[in-house]
């Protein structure tokens, strides 16, 4: 494996593919920012680019893409409260408060030092462990995908805990409007009342308007108070102390990041969730999450970065990609004759090996444009609040439209930024409908199929050790935060 | 208007839209194979919690009520919201209508005067700025098709 490795750097420090690194890192950081484009829709677009090269470059190209763009996500969600990517929403609720406040710069810093810490732990872990977890990988079927969408779905109690209640009604209400749309296992029509609803709500559509156009109602309402101004806009990092307070909550989420990001369909936009709902339950400063927490990005953006290894971990090792960055990513390889799967060790090992060895060496440069650019993001929070919400308003309708070629979309993105105008507006909480409207297809079709799988009974849900611990931990990670504050309520009383 | 005002109007709409979701589940067709729970199990199931989930936040609103320092909800400015509001449904509406460099320059000029700029060569630069970068970016460079 060592030779392998060294062979990977080899090949990786060589002036073209050090090129490729740096296009594709920049063009990551570009294309994760921009709400409507996503790194599969980035990952695309720059394949016919690779044509012409020789594989190891263009593969180190589209995957310094990847990882780039997920980390650019967080650069829009901390600035304008518009995560440029889904897996950047959790970074929102953190770092926007934070940008508020004229420290743009601290969670910008923060969040690049967790995404670059993030990439080189779970980097680590894929060389290490990438066989023997890819096995463990496949033996998860659809009671252990719906235990862990019920996993997913527990975090609304860490994400709700001031009105537990308001967060399971918004989250009943967010799996409600994941059931339009052709059903999964039936192909039944479903609250289509429209040919556009046949896909169902589509996903990243309604975030831009829970996140970034409500946001834009609120800088209109607020048009003529102190809500938008920043008095002073602190050019700080983060300091040492305040990132290595966070260091393990990074390690934390780095491990979690990795481990969801393999299991194919769960991914980054599960990860963020988890990892940011886990340190929020164990933090001292739970009081402060939502407000502008450092732990809140560094979970959330650690967490979403390592996904990205994650789900190459399937890809490689097993041809099956692990989120649908990675299927575009098969093509990639194959239009370079190769086949990804256990046979790419054996017969292609400089491939597996240079991706191994870019990420490690995309992990200095990463931190590189991003800590430069920090300052230059930052001031993004001093342009005026006019001029602000038109730009955020045009640059979502436009990122609503790429990514359906559809007016659909729009309107979409505009119903949606109602809805979360009013229910920021009485304090609803808006993420845990972001998290049912990622997670509700996903528990709905595995609870049916795993269903059929059992012959119609329940106890398939139990008679799989994986699935058992998984809803054991979902129960415990669930009661934990309401028995934490009736007990901390008892104590004050 | 209290916060708990706004939590009972949000609660009951959000009900009656289970209500509606759960009447219309009814026309679904059942399901071939009898261990299938069908399509209509589920959005059945999120209707009926929607509906609890609403009752029980209703009850907890109103006994908020009752509380004598009850938090007053702060519209802002909510005509320039509604405005806002019909700016993005026009923008729309006309976008496919008479194409997206047409429409988006106005549309531009139109949010940053809801918000109060008065400077004319600061709007005007603005609305280029972001129609040139839609321009270069989306349609040369990405390829996309816009109407």
């Amino acid at each position: 494996m060592l030779t392998n490795l060294v062979m990977g750097f080899q090949q990786i420090l060589h002036p073209g593919t050090l090129l490729a690194l740096l296009v594709g890192s920049i063009a990551g950081y570009f294309i994760g920012a921009m709400p409507g484009l996503t790194p599969t829709i980035g990952i695309a677009l720059l394949i016919p680019f690779t044509y012409g090269m020789s594989p190891v470059p263009s593969i180190v190209m589209l995957v310094s893409l990847y990882m780039a763009a997920e980390y650019g996500g967080g650069i829009t969600a901390i600035l304008v409260n518009t995560p440029g990517t889904p897996a950047a929403a959790a970074t929102a609720l953190d770092g926007y408060p934070l940008a508020k406040q004229g420290k743009a710069t601290k969670a910008l810093g923060m969040s690049i030092m967790a995404s670059g810490i993030g990439t080189f732990i779970s980097t680590i872990l894929m060389i290490l462990f990438a066989l023997p977890l890819a096995s463990v990988a496949l033996k998860f079927g659809a009671p252990e995908y719906f235990a862990l969408s019920i996993f997913g779905l527990s975090v609304v109690a860490g994400l709700s805990s001031d009105n537990i209640i308001k967060g399971l009604l918004v989250v009943a209400f967010g799996l409600l409007l994941t059931t339009i749309g052709i059903d999964p296992i039936a192909g039944t029509f479903r609250y289509t009342f429209t040919c556009n609803l046949m896909e169902g709500i589509p996903f990243t559509q309604a975030m831009i308007g829970l996140f970034a156009i409500s946001e834009v109602f609120n800088m209109i309402a607020n048009k003529d108070s102190t809500y938008n101004e920043i008095e002073k806009l602190e050019g700080k990092l983060p300091t040492f102390g305040e990132v290595s307070r966070s260091l393990f909550t990074i390690v934390r989420g780095s491990v979690i990041g990795f481990i969801i990001g393999m299991l194919p369909a769960a991914g980054a936009n599960v990860a963020c969730w988890v990892s940011y709902n886990e340190a929020k339950r164990t933090s001292k400063n739970k009081e402060n999450f939502g407000k502008g927490e450092l732990e809140g990005i560094a979970a959330a953006e650690s967490a979403n970065n390592s996904a990205v290894c994650g789900a190459m971990v399937p890809l490689l090792t097993l041809g099956i990609p692990g989120s649908s960055s990675t299927a575009v990513l098969i093509g990639a390889l194959m239009l370079h004759g190769m086949q990804p799967g256990p046979l790419l060790f054996d017969q292609n090992p400089e491939i597996p090996f240079s991706i191994f060895a870019s990420l490690l060496i995309a992990v200095p440069l990463m931190l590189a444009i991003g800590l430069c650019g920090t300052r230059i993001f930052s001031l993004v929070t001093l342009i005026p609040t006019n001029i602000l919400a038109a730009m955020v308003l045009g640059t979502c309708i436009l990122g609503a439209y790429a990514l359906s070629n559809s007016m659909f979309g729009i309107w979409i993105a505009i119903i949606f930024g109602v809805i979360g105008f009013f229910l920021r507006m009485f304090k609803f909480p808006i993420a845990p409908m972001v998290l049912a409207l990622v997670l509700g297809n996903m528990a709905e079709s595995n609870y049916r199929v795993a269903m059929l799988m059992g012959e119609g009974n329940p106890m398939v849900f139990l008679t799989r050790p994986l699935s058992v611990a998984i809803l054991i931990l979902t129960l415990i990670l669930f009661c934990a935060p309401i028995i934490q504050s009736k007990i901390l309520s008892k104590r004050r009383g | 208007m209290f916060v708990w005002t706004g939590e009972v109007v949000i609660s009951v709409i959000l009900a009656a839209v289970a209500v509606i979701f759960y009447i219309i589940s009814g026309s679904f067709t059942a399901p071939i194979n009898p261990v299938d729970i069908g399509p209509a199990a589920f959005p059945r199931l999120m209707a009926i919690a929607t509906i609890l989930l609403a009752a029980g936040q209703v009850f907890l609103s109103v006994r908020k009520n009752k509380a004598p320092d009850a938090e007053k909800a702060s519209f802002g400015c909510w005509q320039g919201c509604l405005a806002g509001l019909a700016l993005m449904c026009v923008y729309a509406f006309l976008m496919p209508r008479l194409g997206y460099y047409v429409v988006t320059p106005f549309f531009i000029f139109a949010v940053m005067f809801l918000m109060g700029n008065r400077k004319w060569i600061q709007m005007i630069l603005v609305t280029l700025g972001f129609t040139l970068f839609a321009f270069l970016v989306f349609t040369k460079l990405l390829g996309v098709l816009l109407p």
